[in-house]
């Protein structure tokens, strides 16, 4: 049984081209920002980067900080369809990369995390709010009592 | 000691090393990104090109940021493009990427993203020029910023 990863992120950036984007849709479809946010994240990671199918910009993400070839692990981009969270969030399936050279385990540490977090935000322009390491079988949800490290 | 002939392969080799890389990309690498930014164009009543050079610019912005990066246990402030040199180039320890700027270039009537890269050598840690971009670690590099820019990487040349 292995951990997974919880990163989440908060509203847009105003500065960031994609904020006037999600503003526009959210007037367009007559939603809140909120949702056209997490509308927009998962549009940008589901279909762009297509991360369900494999993990290429986490892999490029992970090497860019840990600067090794690594393998990332899967990930998933999820939010509360309950409205128990609103915030978008990745979702990783264990709570280490492999180093391809030697096929290694490397732990996945909050100094990583924070890292790939603000490489995210910088690129995207959603703020990064922080990520958790779940215990086993701990709720990825994210809500009001969420304490992150 | 060194034969005339070596001596002038040498004497080529740096000649080549010290020109300036321009690495050329092309259009986005997915149908979705493109119809996003196409999007974009016309939300904010601007051309499809200027959208689409303004999103590459805006990564190559973002990439330009330095942060502190651990490697062997020891801090090193990197930006992204030192970053993606040293995983490319599977250097033994940190080197640092040439200076990189944000350019365009003009093909049958269209404009496309460039990135200038000011010369062929990674740097060491005394900024000193000492590990030499060849022509397959340029095109590997090429490749990862393909993935990492999400814009197709054409090809690159090295000019005086």
């Amino acid at each position: 049984m292995t951990n997974q990863i919880a990163m989440y992120f908060g509203h847009s950036i105003p500065e960031n081209p994609r904020h006037k984007e999600i503003e526009d849709r959210a007037i367009e479809w007559g939603c809140t920002i909120n949702f056209a946010i997490l509308e927009d994240f998962d549009w940008t990671f589901t279909h762009i980067h297509k991360v369900h199918q494999d993990s290429e910009i986490f892999n490029m993400l992970f090497q860019i900080v840990t600067l090794k070839s690594v393998q990332a692990p899967q990930v998933e981009v999820k939010y509360g369809k309950d409205n128990s969270s609103e915030v978008p969030t990745f979702l990783f399936a264990n709570s280490h990369i492999i180093e391809k050279s030697t096929n290694k385990k490397i732990p996945i540490t909050h100094e990583i995390l924070d890292q790939i977090g603000s490489e995210i935000e910088n690129i995207y322009g959603y703020v990064y709010i922080g990520s958790k390491i779940l215990n086993h079988g701990e709720n990825w949800v994210f809500t009001k009592s969420t304490a992150l490290p | 000691m060194i034969s005339v002939s070596m001596r002038n392969e040498l004497s080529h080799a740096n000649e080549t090393l010290t020109k300036r890389i321009e690495m050329y990309f092309g259009s986005p690498t997915s149908n979705e990104l493109l119809e996003k930014l196409e999007k974009r164009a016309i939300e904010w009543n601007s051309s499809v090109e200027a959208i689409l050079l303004g999103e590459f610019e805006h990564i190559c912005n973002s990439m330009q940021k330095k942060r502190v990066l651990k490697y062997e246990e020891k801090d090193y402030n990197m930006s992204g493009f030192d970053s993606h040199c040293v995983v490319h180039a599977d250097t033994e320890g940190v080197f640092f990427s040439p200076p990189v700027q944000f350019g365009k270039y003009t093909h049958n009537g269209s404009t496309y993203p460039k990135l200038i890269l000011k010369d062929g050598y990674l740097r060491n840690q005394s900024k000193k020029k000492e590990f030499p971009l060849t022509d397959l670690l340029i095109d590997k590099i090429g490749i990862g910023y393909e993935q990492y820019f999400n814009f197709e990487f054409i090809g690159f040349k090295r000019l005086p």
